[in-house]
């Protein structure tokens, strides 16, 4: 998936465009690398920026077939899927990090769904 | 209302097992572990894959068992037939596909070419009237491995002449979980790596909750364990045959997260933290104390794979012990299909949080490893509710010793 068009948002969702240098990346080892290397501070405005506006990004979603989303749609995709890899550090940890935790670079993901082709 | 608590009462029904402190050297013996691969992994059989993989003629997988350094590659012929063959050219024996997964015709190995097809048998060999004189391509195939099939789920044995069908090996725990609909989900992801513990303590890691209230407190104490459970008391731990299951209890005045809240809104059940009773008619196996507070089973496959079946998803963890002190690591997770686009983030939300729960788990099993290695951690004790893992080291210590196994099936 290309991030050439990374700024670009469905008009509704045009507030959120200013996240999307940093967080529409595809895959889940890259957006994990991006939390790891923000600031705690960085993360929790990203999430209160998208939780102001998921639950109507969840509601366009939902109408929405994967395989058939536009480059907007898919960038907005990408920016829940970064929602929900930093989801854990603020509901939980209140830090970037999992407490104690395991180098996730250990244990990569090797196999892993497509962001946006059909299941 | 929540059910009351579980007593601490296991050890009346498996009395056998005794209740005192255990003995640690089969945790980082070199000795003991060479005899567990031999007398153990090298007798069991082996999951390497769901058959939803290789759907059409020609599709293929390769598995890695890494406690025996051999690769298997996994085919589906053109009789449908789903076959597995050490993945070993029969020339000089260079490993013939390096691919993980695809389709092909014919399997080409890489270094003088020889061609294999879809059932295995030699199909080409360059030069072969004047630089092989005499020899019957004919008679020439990939060696074979014993493979079955139990509910969608490809099993090897790296015997020549297995000692056990896999229909007995899975003995009830497979009967009991007969009739899931495994076959509707989907790979969701797949993350491993090798941890520096043995392999056991990967296994003990998910067979206990009684460290959820301490290890996890951040993340699932309060879908799992919380103020009415705060020793994460299990709802049930049944013995069937070597397998055990381990059903966890859920916490049905738990508040979940706005976030979490929001992935179970709009893709519900897929959440590890989306506790709650069974969604649709399951088999006998599933929750099978027909606990209210059930929130999923911990499916054990002596030695080393488990089966974690919950609301909306499963997952298969294997280990493949390297050493005594090094194991590698692997978690599967299937879900249904996501029907639209917000399920996708529903999905990536259940990743997220499964695997900042395993990168939790896992410094611990590091540290004890250690620990053992000085020799000087001559026993350990289990909670009444860790007798999973009493009971893997009951199994363990029969085997080796070649005693019986007196521990009788639970029967509810």
């Amino acid at each position: 998936m290309s991030i050439d068009n990374a700024g670009e948002l469905p008009e509704e969702f045009s507030e959120l465009e200013k996240w999307c240098n940093q967080w529409c990346l595809p895959g889940t080892a890259a957006r994990n690398n991006q939390r790891y290397a923000s600031s705690f501070d960085e993360i929790e405005s990203f999430y209160d920026a998208m939780m102001a506006r998921a639950d109507e990004a969840l509601e366009y979603m939902s109408a929405l077939q994967l395989g058939t989303l536009t480059r907007k749609q898919e960038n907005l995709l990408l920016l829940l899927l970064s929602l929900a890899e930093v989801g854990p550090a603020v509901e939980w940890y209140g830090s970037a990090e999992v407490d104690d935790g395991y180098d996730p670079k250990k244990v990569p993901l090797t196999i892993e769904l497509s962001e946006s082709e059909a299941q | 209302m929540s059910e009351k608590l579980t007593p601490a009462e296991f050890y009346k029904r498996y009395p056998e097992m005794g209740t005192g402190a255990v003995s640690t050297d089969m945790y980082w013996k070199p000795e003991i572990f060479e005899k567990e691969v031999n007398e153990i992994f090298r007798t069991v059989w082996h999951y390497v894959g769901r058959v939803e993989q290789i759907g059409d003629v020609g599709s293929f997988f390769v598995k890695e068992l890494e406690t025996f350094g051999i690769s298997v590659l996994v085919v589906r012929g053109e009789d449908q037939l789903v076959r597995g063959f050490l993945n070993a050219c029969v020339h000089r024996g260079n490993k013939l596909e390096l691919e993980l997964t695809g389709r092909k015709n014919i399997f080409a190995c890489n270094f003088h070419g020889w061609g294999y097809g879809v059932d295995g048998a030699v199909t080409y060999i360059p030069d072969i009237d004047e630089g092989f004189p005499g020899l019957d391509s004919g008679q020439l195939s990939l060696k074979e491995l014993k493979l079955d099939i139990w509910e969608g789920f490809i099993f090897v044995n790296i015997e020549p002449e297995p000692s056990i069908t896999l229909d007995d090996y899975l003995g009830r725990q497979g009967a009991d979980l007969r009739g899931y609909p495994f076959s509707s989900g989907t790979t969701m992801f797949r993350l491993g790596g090798e941890v520096q513990t043995n392999w056991k303590f990967l296994i003990d890691s998910f067979c206990e909750s009684y460290h959820i209230h301490f290890l996890h407190k951040k993340s699932i104490d309060g879908p799992m364990a919380g103020t009415d459970n705060p020793y994460g008391r299990a709802v049930d731990i049944r013995i069937k045959g070597n397998h055990r299951t381990f059903s966890t209890r859920g916490n049905r005045n738990w508040s979940p997260k706005p976030m979490q809240a929001l992935a179970a809104k709009y893709s519900p059940g897929l959440s590890i933290t989306g506790s709650g009773s069974t969604p649709q008619k399951m088999p006998r196996g599933v929750n099978e104390s027909g606990s209210e507070d059930w929130a999923m089973d911990v499916n054990v496959f002596f030695p080393n794979m488990i089966c974690t079946i919950g609301a909306g998803t499963y997952y298969i963890h294997q280990v493949w012990p390297l050493a005594a002190n090094r194991t590698k690591y692997e978690l599967t997770g299937y879900t249904l299909p996501a029907k639209n686009a917000a399920h996708r983030f529903g999905q990536q939300h259940a990743i997220s949080e499964i695997r900042d729960v395993i990168l939790e788990d896992l410094n611990v099993l590091e540290r004890m490893q250690k620990n053992m290695e000085t020799g000087l951690v001559d026993k350990i004790y289990f909670h009444d509710h860790e007798i999973a893992l009493r009971y893997q080291h009951y199994t363990i210590k029969s085997k080796l010793n070649g005693t019986k196994n007196l521990v009788k099936e639970s029967n509810p």
